[in-house]
């Protein structure tokens, strides 16, 4: 493996100490394929959450649908959530059997695609489904067994899902640092006053009742604003965590850990983007184990 | 082999393009899956937080006037997305009351016919550290049987 992609021009930076690819492909495979079947189990977990979200289907019609939508905008929003929710269920249960059917695969990443757009089209996109949605894609583009290399094919795209997941978080916390310049400069308040945690916990706390760690950071903002700015640090250097195997663990526990944080002060949930940091990174195949089996 | 080596980058390139062209051309400020994750990027300096107050809902007039934001059992729309219709409608007012237009949206078909309602804005100079004594609600507008809008002068 490590031969193959010594030469590429994006490849090569994740070759070199705490190389991706230093364990054989066959252990890399068999632990991608374990994560698969696990996942699948995990998107099942994420589909009966928003069973009993009644919201959505109350309604004669979306309110502002999303561009997937538009085809079925005539249609009730009660019967599309049935069937997007027993068609994810249904495909869902099969992928557990089937994980690399790639017929399973399209179907079920195509339907959860316009369920997204169908959930997202009452006003809000919330964006908390993306990851899990990205995830999907990429397991829906892995061959099946009968392509070459598939293998190593295999193991590209779920390190090309771990990227996409990285880069993310340190687009986030390339924002964040942007415009923390720019309002520096333009600003009274900007990233770079204790001021700015805050302020950002008093916007959030207008439209929900604060947690108790939430009413207590506000009148010790100074405390906050550490914590503040060791999330913009590893949002920021997600991205570089992903070229080195032993990091992938330690910022899967970063990640997860900045949205404990975010969930006890601000109140804001993030359930799928947990699963995916787990799945791709507490998870990571690519890791090399820290104990040496004794057989 | 070659098509799976260059897809990371391939891919990273395209969900940047699309996501920072949504970011200027749709009224979403994103072309829905592609996001450019700008999740609390900005530091709030002013608060301007506008909010409904409800006072009769079909031919039931309310004991006290309640936030829309309340009213789940009568809108069935979740405490953010009520939220974002609630930010909309306001700047559309905003619109309307600059072009002396009367307001044509969708936000009245949140709430049944005939239903009354006022809007307001808070608002908050968080630039000080003593925030809370910059508070100020001012109210907006009313509206009668979800039709009429009269405009506060």
């Amino acid at each position: 493996m490590k031969d193959k992609i010594q030469s590429h021009f994006f490849w090569k930076h994740a070759n070199g100490a705490f190389s991706l690819f230093d364990k054989p492909v066959e252990i890399i495979y068999s632990k991608i394929v374990s994560n698969i079947k696990y996942s699948y189990i995990f998107f099942l977990f994420l589909i009966f959450t928003q069973l009993s979200n009644k919201n959505y289907v109350l309604h004669e019609s979306m309110l502002d649908p999303l561009w997937p939508m538009l085809l079925f905008k005539n249609i009730s929003p009660v019967s599309i959530a049935l069937f997007c929710q027993i068609s994810l269920i249904v495909g869902f249960i099969l992928l557990t059997r089937y994980y690399n059917n790639r017929f399973l695969k399209g179907f079920v990443f195509i339907i959860y695609f316009l369920y997204l757009a169908f959930l997202n089209s009452f006003g809000k996109i919330n964006h908390g489904h993306h990851l899990a949605l990205m995830i999907l894609f990429c397991f829906m583009l892995m061959p099946g067994n009968k392509v070459a290399n598939y293998k190593e094919k295999t193991i590209l795209l779920f390190a090309s899902a771990q990227f996409f997941l990285l880069f993310s978080y340190s687009l986030t916390g390339f924002w964040k640092l942007f415009w923390g310049i720019v309002e520096f400069f333009t600003k009274d308040v900007s990233l770079f006053s204790p001021l700015s945690f805050r302020n950002i916990l008093i916007e959030q706390f207008q439209l929900t009742n604060p947690p108790l760690l939430g009413v207590w950071f506000l009148e010790h903002y100074y405390i906050g604003y550490i914590f503040y700015c060791a999330v913009v640090v590893i949002e920021l250097f997600a991205v570089f965590a992903f070229f080195k195997s032993n990091l992938h663990k330690i910022w899967g526990v970063l990640l997860i850990g900045m949205h404990l944080g975010i969930h006890l002060v601000l109140n804001v949930n993030m359930y799928p983007a947990i699963m995916a940091i787990g799945l791709l990174l507490l998870m990571s195949p690519f890791q090399k184990s820290s104990t040496k089996r004794l057989y | 082999m070659k098509l799976h080596k260059n897809f990371v980058v391939f891919w990273t390139i395209i969900y940047l393009v699309i996501a920072i062209v949504g970011r200027f051309t749709t009224s979403n400020k994103e072309i829905f899956p592609f996001f450019r994750w700008s999740l609390y990027s900005k530091t709030p300096n002013n608060l301007a937080f506008p909010f409904i107050m409800v006072t009769k809902v079909n031919d039931s007039i309310l004991e006290n006037p309640t936030n829309i934001l309340e009213l789940n059992s009568v809108h069935h729309l979740s405490l953010v997305d009520m939220n974002l219709n609630v930010k909309d409608f306001y700047k559309d007012v905003l619109n309307c009351k600059a072009n002396n237009e009367a307001y044509k949206g969708d936000f009245f078909k949140i709430l049944p016919d005939n239903s009354d309602f006022e809007l307001f804005k808070k608002t908050l100079d968080m630039t000080k550290v003593d925030y809370k004594s910059t508070e100020e609600v001012l109210k907006i507008l009313s509206v009668k049987n979800n039709t009429t809008i009269n405009f506060e002068r």
